[in-house]
């Protein structure tokens, strides 16, 4: 039933303006911060130039971004009473449990490719083609960002792992407006709460002297000195606890009344 | 002369006449040692001194009426009262009306009695020489110019305090609901107010109750005159939390979008007090500092976000407005409405309201913090070398407003094409994005001062935010001439 309902959650979602969306997110914010830095700076090396090219608007929206890979489409289907319809046909906890499982997948190979297709791109495709030449020349110190301690495995596997935590929390972000909006009212609130909370703790961390813990620097964390691994975990677990308390209320709610 | 009449009778009672009986013998005690002291008084000095006299408020009218107060909360408790009233709340209220009265009654005998005591003293509206010898007026006169002033902070403080103690004593019965109860609740308080006063050593003064009926030993303690307005405030505010308690209401009740806002203004108010560093001297420094946006030839991050917590987030709130305005159209509602743009003019004015509202309250936010944080009111600047300060309140008033129409438009006229509530969140990223430093001729984030201080005069910049106004205007007035609103709903 579940793997039934997985597949045409799949059918549904695979349209064109929706691949091309996928596209979109995937490479234009890093296109347009690919134009602003391909000439006037120098970078130290490789990996200096991937940070310069992911961090940047798309770092600055990317709640907003994971947001369009999957999660709108239940803004139409809660709107125009879709969903309660849907209750009689098939059993509302298989349906939510299918639309959260191809969400987080989506949106988690939509965010990890964010990640990974620009550290291919700084750190295997430039160096033999150069477009950008100034690598190497000057420019920041080595190692000086959170996720550099993983360098010392070589840089394939600190891309890899860092695109998985960049996916990890693309899944995040993606999953919790989708529960949200089934349990608010404002569809327009639920959607933007991770995108608030994103902002709003990042500039609350920031001036309270604390922005090791801001959620934008966690996730990317080029704009602040290095630090401790471990503290890139503290607001993602806020969130995730938040996360999965919203989907525990929803079931609860779900199994007494069936309202939305 | 109804009212004086029943005042009369009312006055005529056992109970009054007891009062002012004991009253009176008390205070020609207290004359006489002052006339024989021979010191120069005039009648102020002896009123202020009788009325804040603390050996006769703690041994006899506070007991006076702690007792009254006691028969009559027993009495007037019971049931078909309460149903008529409705809550406990406003059972609290009534009786605290009476205990208004009560007190006033008790004030008029007093005061009364001590006008009597006055017969033979000079009246001047001034400290006469003699204050300094006595204690009450001696500390008075250190915070009033008058005389007269002195007295009528004795009187209303007294009576604010005597009020508390009464209607908490009121609230306590409510909560207990039993005369033995409320008789042992008021004798240990009738203790405590004289342990405190005559057994209490000097460390724990500010507990002692006899320090807030009698003004000057308040005045004495705190330095201040705002001490029992204060105490007032916090003490009503736990009495009406008890009473909202026993009547079983939640304690606060906002709406989800009341609660958003709050969490919104204290993380702004916490946000503006942390951003004041030692970098800014005086206020026109922080102003720059905070408010220095982003632009093509610098910006800090803090100040990037700072600007979209404080634009973007008002921009936010609109936003949950328009929704709910845009969700609730159909055509009956429209046709109460003589056009389209009568119905958008309504909200419209309103959001405007509320922006040059919030720019205020910005404005004011920031001048409080620079107070709090002691910086220089002063039009000095140290960050730059030189600021037009008309130059700076123009920008951040008449830009700042401009800026915030032209974000309010694009976002109607997006609601108006597109429909859906979740491109706007869309639209509000664009928009920090644009932000971003590294583009130019794009009319976001030009109300920072960044671009006053890179050398753009907040004219040209106002000519230019007129004019996107202007174009966007008219795309909205071309969308609504069509009714494209409709189109697709």
């Amino acid at each position: 039933m579940l793997k039934q309902q997985i597949g045409v959650e799949f059918k549904q979602i695979f349209t064109f303006n929706r691949v091309l969306t996928w596209f979109l997110i995937i490479t234009l914010p890093v296109w347009i911060q690919y134009l602003i830095i391909h000439d006037g700076y120098s970078f130290t090396d490789n990996i200096d130039l991937y940070g310069r090219l992911l961090n940047g608007i798309g770092a600055m929206i990317f709640p907003i971004l994971v947001l369009f890979v999957f999660a709108d489409t239940i803004i139409h289907e809660r709107n125009n009473n879709y969903l309660t319809y849907t209750k009689i046909r098939i059993d509302f906890n298989t349906y939510l449990n299918a639309k959260i499982m191809v969400n987080a997948l989506l949106s988690f190979g939509v965010s990890f490719l964010y990640a990974f297709l620009p550290f291919l791109f700084a750190q295997y495709i430039n160096p033999q083609v150069t477009f950008i030449s100034k690598v190497g020349v000057s420019g920041n110190l080595h190692g000086t960002v959170t996720f550099d301690q993983l360098l010392v495995f070589g840089p394939f596997v600190y891309g890899f792992i860092y695109s998985l935590w960049v996916g990890i929390n693309g899944v995040l972000y993606a999953t919790l407006p989708l529960i949200l909006c089934l349990i608010l009212d404002n569809s327009f609130v639920a959607l933007s709460i991770p995108f608030v909370w994103y902002q709003g703790m990042s500039f609350v961390s920031a001036v309270l002297g604390i922005s090791k813990f801001a959620p934008l620097y966690t996730v990317f964390p080029y704009s602040i000195m290095q630090q401790k691994l471990w503290t890139v975990f503290v607001p993602f677990t806020i969130l995730l606890i938040t996360a999965i308390v919203s989907y525990v209320y929803l079931k609860k709610r779900n199994s007494t009344e069936w309202s939305f | 002369m109804v009212i004086l009449r029943s005042l009369i009778n009312e006055l005529l009672q056992l109970r009054w006449i007891i009062l002012g009986f004991v009253i009176f013998i008390f205070c020609f005690g207290i004359r006489k040692t002052i006339i024989e002291s021979n010191a120069s008084v005039n009648a102020w000095d002896l009123l202020i001194t009788l009325l804040s006299d603390v050996n006769l408020i703690i041994y006899f009218v506070l007991p006076f009426l702690l007792y009254f107060n006691v028969t009559f909360l027993v009495k007037d408790f019971e049931y078909h009262l309460l149903i008529r009233l409705g809550s406990y709340k406003k059972w609290v209220l009534m009786a605290s009306k009476k205990i208004l009265m009560f007190l006033a009654l008790t004030i008029i005998v007093w005061l009364l009695v001590a006008f009597i005591m006055t017969i033979g003293f000079p009246f001047a509206n001034e400290w006469s020489s003699g204050s300094n010898l006595l204690e009450p007026t001696a500390i008075m006169r250190q915070y009033f110019d008058f005389p007269i002033l002195a007295l009528i902070y004795q009187i209303g403080m007294f009576f604010i305090t005597t009020l508390i103690i009464l209607a908490s004593v009121t609230t306590i019965y409510v909560f207990l609901q039993s005369w033995r109860w409320i008789s042992f609740v008021v004798a240990i308080l009738y203790i405590f107010s004289f342990v405190s006063w005559k057994l209490f050593p000097e460390n724990l003064a500010k507990l002692s109750l006899s320090n807030y009926v009698a003004m000057f030993q308040t005045l004495n303690l705190w330095k201040t005159t705002f001490t029992i307005p204060l105490i007032a405030i916090f003490s009503l505010g736990l009495i009406y939390l008890a009473l909202q308690f026993k009547d079983g209401k939640q304690i606060v009740s906002f709406t989800a979008f009341q609660t958003g806002i709050a969490v919104y203004l204290s993380v702004l108010v916490l946000g503006t007090y942390f951003m004041a560093d030692s970098r800014s001297n005086t206020v026109i420094d922080l102003f720059l500092l905070n408010f220095f946006g982003t632009s093509s030839a610098g910006y800090t991050l803090l100040s990037y976000m700072y600007y979209i917590v404080v634009f973007f987030g008002f921009l936010y709130l609109a936003q949950v407005y328009l929704a709910r305005e845009f969700s609730e159209l159909s055509y009956y509602k429209i046709i109460r409405y003589t056009s389209m743009f009568k119905w958008m003019g309504e909200w419209f004015r309103n959001i405007l309201l509320m922006a040059i509202m919030y720019l205020i309250f910005i404005f004011i936010l920031t001048l409080t913090v620079a107070y709090f944080k002691g910086m220089e009111f002063s039009l000095r600047v140290t960050v730059v070398e030189d600021m037009n300060f008309a130059s700076l309140l123009y920008h951040f008033f008449i830009n700042g407003l401009l800026q915030i129409s032209i974000y309010l438009l694009l976002l109607i006229t997006l609601q108006i094409v597109l429909k859906s509530s979740s491109t706007n969140l869309v639209t509000i990223g664009i928009f920090i994005a644009l932000l971003f430093p590294g583009y130019k001729y794009i009319p976001v984030g030009l109300n920072g001062y960044s671009h006053l201080i890179y050398g753009t005069s907040p004219m040209t910049i106002s000519l230019y935010l007129i004019l996107i106004v202007l174009v966007e205007g008219i795309c909205i007035f071309y969308l609504l001439n069509k009714k494209y609103v409709f189109e697709g709903v």
